[in-house]
């Protein structure tokens, strides 16, 4: 494709081009995911909750037209489910087909072939046919032996079989990993990945994703809603509102009607924008006493 | 700009930043990479490569404003062994680019500058030397996962060293299977070693000035003495009480807020360790052996009432070993009513544990056992 050649000569190429594919990303996310292409190195992205690591990935995958092959990190998560399997029932049917006329030999050495294999997100990211793009999410959630595991594969792009051997890639996938920094990940795995730390965006990026997700949306009330979310978070909360929930609220602004961040808003905030009692309340309070609305700025 | 990223990695390394040789060659191959060469690019791109942590960005912000715009420092004449380091390094890969004098200037400065060491190892190598009692909250649920995590890492290591000593007969058994031969010893019996599970007995002062510093400190023993021994912890202020029960391993933090609303540690509210060891003598000293050691957690700030070291040199004679924790640095022990001068002679180690490069270093001269 011409115009993919043309997009990522640059990291301004690549701000445009996740812009059109739904991503607003700035200076710092591009230059970094564009030395990660460059350098064909896994991307590791840590950062609060809900800022987008996820939705890079995403739209990193949709702009260059790749499968995305997405691997969920959960605690007790071990190779069979993240690597490759052997197809047992396959095997024993192969096995029972095969009785008769053959010995065992033979038939140890066709059943450990790849046609038995089943396929994991690990393994099946670097066998794809065309380039793919590997997300493994949350890598802080499994413990360290799993991530042992993936030193192989993000170093040199391959995988191990003990039965068969070396599987190599064909073509060395985009990987994206991402961690919510509960717990440190292990020197090996950072020291073959680039390192990118998104925090929550500024006012201007926040309200540049609004404005994108919600193309009808008034000005003034994006940015009012981006400057009330902005200092949401300054607020001692046990968890601060991401990205996702910011628009969360802004739909549910739009859907009640309101064009303008008032009580009415702060209450549709309590729901939308916060999750924890404690913290609602506590904006609640604050907004309460505090020079927070629009009506009372005069 | 070779010089420049080597001397880069040079100054992070020292201010503590783990940064490989693979990576300084990623930055390197990234800068020449790279489409235009403007400075927030170049620092956007070499940040990516080199650290791989949020605690380090501000190390990281230091060391390349150092590295990178000031590219012709004054040579520096004391240049120690660090730069002498460096020089090899950056010699060896060092391109064309830049004068001679230049070169050498950027290179001397890691060990040159005498100033400079401590301005990268005390601030910022991650928050191992943030002083307990200053920490900000957000950072203190951090610092608690490093304390843990040292804890184990250390309870591990004492686990080794502790297999070792040698097989001793046991005459007894030894005797007793001999019989059933005859008298004649074919079987050989071994005297079974005990598994060693020192008892660690745990003063701490609960006083006001102790608060912010007592959740490392627990989380700290916990963690650490937990996994090869007994722990039990009294409080006082001027009385002293048992209060293991109310400290759940799993959520210190919790359980010291929980304990400032406890009474029964405090009559007149001055501290008094005078009075503590005094009931620990009264109501523990039997229990104590040589495997029992005690740690004594407190400023020895003892408001000028009795020191009590009597009390102290008995429960030295008794247990395995004594040893303090003062959040005060050395600076001012025995300064006003601190007693510490005082006490210091009847322990076996007293340290100043301001934080956690401090208590690492506490655990590490321990020998439990």
């Amino acid at each position: 494709m011409m115009t993919e050649k043309t997009d990522t000569l640059s990291p301004e190429g690549l701000i445009e081009s996740l812009g059109r594919h739904g991503y607003i990303c700035d200076d710092n996310i591009a230059t970094v995911l564009f030395m990660a292409e460059k350098l064909a190195k896994p991307l590791l992205i840590e950062g609060p909750a809900g800022v987008g690591k996820t939705e890079l990935a995403r739209a990193y995958s949709d702009f260059k037209d790749r499968r995305l092959i997405r691997l969920q990190c959960y605690e007790g998560l071990d190779e069979t489910k993240a690597i490759y399997e052997w197809n047992y029932k396959k095997q024993l049917l192969y096995i029972q087909a095969e009785k008769e006329n053959s010995n065992w030999q033979d038939i140890e050495g066709d059943i450990f072939t790849e046609q038995f294999l089943l396929a994991r997100p690990l393994l099946d990211s670097i066998t794809s046919p065309e380039p793919a793009v590997l997300l493994v999410d949350e890598l802080d959630k499994v413990d360290q032996e799993f991530e042992a595991m993936l030193l192989e594969l993000l170093g040199d792009w391959q995988i191990t079989i003990p039965e068969i051997g070396t599987i190599r890639a064909r073509h060395a996938p985009a990987v994206f990993l991402t961690s919510n920094r509960s717990r440190e990940l292990s020197e090996a795995l950072k020291r073959r990945c680039l390192y990118l730390y998104i925090d929550y965006p500024t006012a201007e990026r926040e309200k540049e994703i609004v404005l994108k997700r919600f193309p009808g949306i008034e000005q003034e009330l994006a940015s009012r809603a981006v400057q009330f979310v902005q200092k949401t978070r300054s607020l001692d909360l046990r968890k601060a509102p991401s990205i996702a929930e910011t628009l969360d609220w802004v739909a549910a602004m739009l859907l009640g009607g309101l064009n303008q961040v008032d009580r009415k808003a702060v209450e549709l905030a309590g729901s939308t924008l916060l999750k924890h009692h404690h913290d609602i309340e506590l904006l609640l309070e604050k907004s309460r006493t505090g020079r927070w609305f629009q009506d009372d700025r005069q | 700009m070779t010089e420049n990223v080597i001397l880069l990695a040079n100054l992070l390394r020292y201010g503590g930043a783990p940064v490989s040789t693979p990576e300084v060659m990623d930055s390197l191959a990234a800068l020449a990479a790279l489409p235009s060469y403007d400075l927030p690019t170049i620092r956007t791109v070499l940040k990516s490569c080199l650290i791989k942590d949020k605690d380090l960005e501000s190390l990281f912000e230091r060391a390349f404003a150092d590295a990178f715009q000031h590219p012709h420092p004054q040579p520096d004449e004391g240049g120690g062994i660090g730069s002498a380091g460096a020089h090899g390094d950056g010699g060896g890969r060092g391109g064309g680019s830049g004068g001679t004098s230049g070169q050498g200037g950027d290179i001397a400065r890691p060990g040159g500058e005498a100033a400079a060491v401590p301005e990268y190892t005390a601030a910022d190598s991650g928050l191992l030397n943030v002083p307990f009692l200053s920490a900000h909250p957000g950072v203190k649920q951090q610092m608690l996962a490093v304390v843990r995590e040292v804890a184990k890492k250390m309870a591990s290591q004492k686990g080794v060293k502790t297999k070792r000593g040698s097989k001793r007969p046991d005459f007894r058994r030894l005797w007793r299977n001999s019989l059933a031969a005859g008298g004649v010893p074919l079987e050989l019996a071994w005297r079974e070693r005990r598994e060693n599970k020192p008892r660690v007995y745990i003063i701490c002062d609960l006083s006001n000035s102790m608060y912010g510093y007592l959740p490392f400190f627990l989380e700290f023993v916990f963690s650490f003495a937990a996994m090869r021994g007994t722990v039990r912890v009294f409080g006082f202020v001027d009385v002293l009480e048992e209060i293991t029960s109310i400290i759940d391993p799993l959520n210190v933090e919790k359980s010291v807020e929980m304990l400032s609303a406890r009474a029964g540690v405090s009559r007149r509210g001055l501290t008094d360790y005078g009075n503590a060891f005094k009931g620990f003598y009264r109501k523990h000293r039997e229990e104590l052996t040589r495997r029992t050691y005690i740690v004594v957690l407190g400023d020895a700030r003892n408001n000028y009432f009795s020191a009590g070291t009597d009390y102290l040199r008995e429960f030295r004679a008794r247990a395995g070993g004594i040893y303090w924790l003062n959040p005060e640095d050395e600076k001012s022990w025995g300064t006003g009513d601190s007693y510490m001068d005082v006490y210091a002679p009847f322990c076996d180690g007293a340290f100043a544990c301001e934080n956690i490069s401090q208590l690492k270093k506490f655990a590490d001269s321990l020998s439990l056992g």
